[in-house]
């Protein structure tokens, strides 16, 4: 059949210029779609800028280092000191604390477990993410905050020299709604997303490199090391990434289980603490104008700190990826 | 893939539906009284320290009143007076009077002027977690604003044992808890603090306070009378439900005039009438709170509802005006249970004869 062209012509596809009315409407359709993913973001930012610019404005405190948060039509003085200290707090702690633990689950479901027991183990990790979150909260208002009593005093009691665990005003800790409570749940939270993206990118790594790795005399852990894990790094790290974007913005659970005061202590056992998702859950129905747009300030401070942290991860995926990777 | 007839079929029939849908969904909605209400349901919001009651009168009118549907939704003072002065809702239950400038834009959307009508009346408990106590506490304005100010931080503080001579209190420190949310329920206490120990109590009177100088927030009423009951030593200010449903002692407080008093309905229904005074001109009843003269419990406060004087929808005003004849009159008594006190009978008779203007003329 040699009237057939049967040669791709990928430049000439990719161009349009094969001509068939079909392709250029859906490629106009594709780029409609493409445009309004950067138009959205891009609306989004100005509303945030347009509607929070009457509170900067009339704001009589500096905005960066001011803990307290006052703003309502007469009196306007506020600052996201303490909401961005306690943002940033709970997520990385949540991301510490369910990291290690969400490429456990990964490893064991992609390495170690029986085949039936794998799939099971996975579907059960993604039920896990469906719960929604005010869930999670309620639960852990109603449940976790009263058995962490326990914890709390035992940390409190051996690392209390570590002033991250210290409490020096000895406040009663049985039902601390603080920062380390609110960490806890966040870690819940992202641990099911986290391991599931981990057990994706474990999956794909071809298992000639891991045989080779055992060929060679490697034991399991040794092959994990040296071959399973490194490869995996960037998928890993954007894993993280995803788990600390859920918990930078992650409302009703936190303000449920945060004690609520304008801290930046760094004391996270004790009751208190807040963040920029929570204060806004907390003080939105009661705001009037000004209250709103300095509600909306914060939202644009942790916008931009969103859009930061998934540039970074970015950046570390790039590097990671450039570099070479051997077995051995 | 093979596009067949059916598929074809079925994918054009699918967006006709949602194009349908659309265009239907965005100019139809007059009959069905979205928003607004009309001559068969409302749908007031507001206050959250009316909202239990807003919603027992509510079933209570429907049984005798099947044909009529009325929604409350607490979503407090402020989104209540805004949704109102949108024309998004049919009155609004608020803590608060208007400002200046809501009231003018309340106008214009009634078309006619706007009355600011007390409904009920509630106290502010002080509740507490000391179960070796096996009577209510005793505690005067300035203890109080001393607890609250982390002046005082023991149980046995000397403060604390001159309110209670005699009795034994044990040393467990105190875990105060407030309101992370803004509410009116802040608002009453701390006018109540700044009133009558305002030596010791420096924050002022607002809805909400960042700089709380101890304990912790939680949201909502039923989220610091839950931190308090999980807490030995807790101590919170809420509406006496939530003590009742929690099993919590509430203390006897002792204001400006009198002694230390309980509080209950009686009590409430004493200090509205000896500290509120109507500052509105008939039929708006708008007014404001004295906390120095109160003679019964001192932490009492009324709550309104914002209404149209005339409604553009003369069915909507009646129906409003009939359930607010119900609320004022047979639904007085409701509340006592829910812990609300019936407007002392003055009072009551005036708010009877604001409602009764409403699309009367």
């Amino acid at each position: 059949m040699s009237a057939v062209d049967t040669t791709l012509d990928t430049a000439s596809l990719r161009s349009g210029r094969h001509g068939h009315r079909g392709d250029a409407v859906f490629r106009a359709i594709t780029l409609a779609a493409g445009i309004f993913v950067f138009v959205l973001l891009g609306a989004i930012a100005v509303f945030l800028v347009i509607k929070a610019l009457p509170a900067l404005r009339d704001n009589q405190a500096n905005f960066w280092t001011t803990r307290t948060w006052s703003a309502t039509n007469g009196d306007v003085h506020f600052g996201i000191a303490a909401l961005l200290f306690g943002t940033v707090v709970t997520s990385v702690l949540a991301l510490v604390i369910s990291l290690p633990l969400a490429i456990g689950v990964a490893l064991y479901i992609v390495e170690y477990a029986p085949a039936r027991l794998s799939t099971w183990l996975g579907y059960l990790t993604d039920m896990l993410a469906a719960v929604p979150s005010v869930v999670y909260g309620l639960w852990a208002l109603l449940y976790l905050l009263k058995h962490m009593a326990g914890l709390n005093e035992f940390l409190v009691r051996y690392f209390h020299w570590i002033p991250l665990f210290s409490n020096p005003n000895n406040q009663t800790l049985v039902y601390s709604k603080s920062i380390f409570a609110a960490s806890i749940i966040l870690a819940i939270m992202i641990l099911p997303i986290t391991a599931a993206i981990s057990r994706e990118v474990l999956r794909q790594v071809g298992s000639a490199q891991k045989e080779a790795a055992l060929a060679l005399g490697a034991t399991r852990w040794e092959m994990v090391r040296t071959s399973l894990l490194p490869p995996s790094r960037p998928g890993i790290v954007s894993a993280a990434m995803l788990g600390l974007g859920r918990a930078l913005g992650e409302t009703i659970a936190v303000a449920l289980v945060i004690g609520n005061t304008y801290t930046t202590s760094g004391r996270v056992l004790i009751p208190g603490g807040a963040t920029i998702a929570s204060n806004i859950a907390n003080l939105f129905g009661e705001a009037d104008e000004t209250g709103r747009s300095a509600l909306i300030a914060s939202g644009l401070v942790l916008f931009v700190l969103t859009l930061a942290v998934n540039l970074i991860a970015r950046y570390v995926i790039l590097r990671a990826g450039s570099e070479e990777h051997t077995a051995i | 893939m093979k596009v067949t007839l059916m598929m074809r079929t079925a994918g054009i029939a699918t967006i006709t539906a949602l194009g349908l849908a659309a265009c239907g969904g965005g100019s139809g909605g007059g009959n069905s009284g979205g928003g607004m209400g009309s001559a068969n349901s409302l749908n007031p919001q507001g206050s959250t320290f009316q909202e239990t009651l807003q919603q027992q009168w509510a079933t209570n009118f429907h049984s005798s009143n099947p044909s009529a549907q009325i929604t409350y939704t607490g979503s407090g003072s402020s989104a209540g007076i805004e949704a109102f002065q949108t024309g998004q809702s049919s009155f609004a239950g608020s803590d608060v009077t208007m400002t200046a400038d809501q009231q003018s834009a309340a106008n214009a959307t009634c078309g006619s002027s706007a009355l600011t009508i007390p409904i009920t009346s509630g106290g502010v408990a002080i509740m507490y977690n000391l179960p070796s106590l096996t009577k209510p506490l005793n505690l005067s304005a300035d203890t109080l604003a001393g607890i609250f100010m982390g002046k005082i931080t023991t149980w046995n503080d000397a403060a604390i044992a001159a309110d209670n001579p005699g009795v034994s209190l044990p040393s467990t420190g105190i875990s105060v808890f407030h309101r992370a949310d803004g509410s009116g329920t802040t608002n009453v206490l701390s006018g109540f603090l700044d009133a009558t120990a305002s030596s010791v109590w420096t924050l002022g009177v607002n809805k909400e306070f960042s700089n709380w100088p101890v304990g912790q927030g939680a949201t909502g009423s039923s989220g610091v009378a839950q931190g308090v009951k999980n807490t030995p030593g807790g101590i919170t200010y809420a509406e006496v439900t939530y003590a009742k449903q929690d099993g919590l002692q509430t203390a006897a407080i002792k204001g400006a005039q009198g002694g230390f008093v309980q509080i209950s309905s009686a009590t409430v229904a004493k200090s509205i009438k000896s500290g509120f005074s109507i500052t509105g001109t008939a039929p708006d009843l708008a007014g404001t709170l004295s906390f120095t003269s109160m003679t019964g419990y001192p932490i009492s406060t009324v709550s309104y509802v914002l209404v149209c004087s005339t409604y553009k929808d003369a069915g909507l005003g009646t129906l409003v005006r009939k359930y607010l004849t119900y609320a004022a009159g047979p639904g007085q008594d409701v509340g006592t249970s829910l812990g609300f006190a019936p407007l002392p009978k003055s009072l009551d008779n005036k708010v009877l004869a604001s409602i009764a203007t409403i699309n009367q003329s």
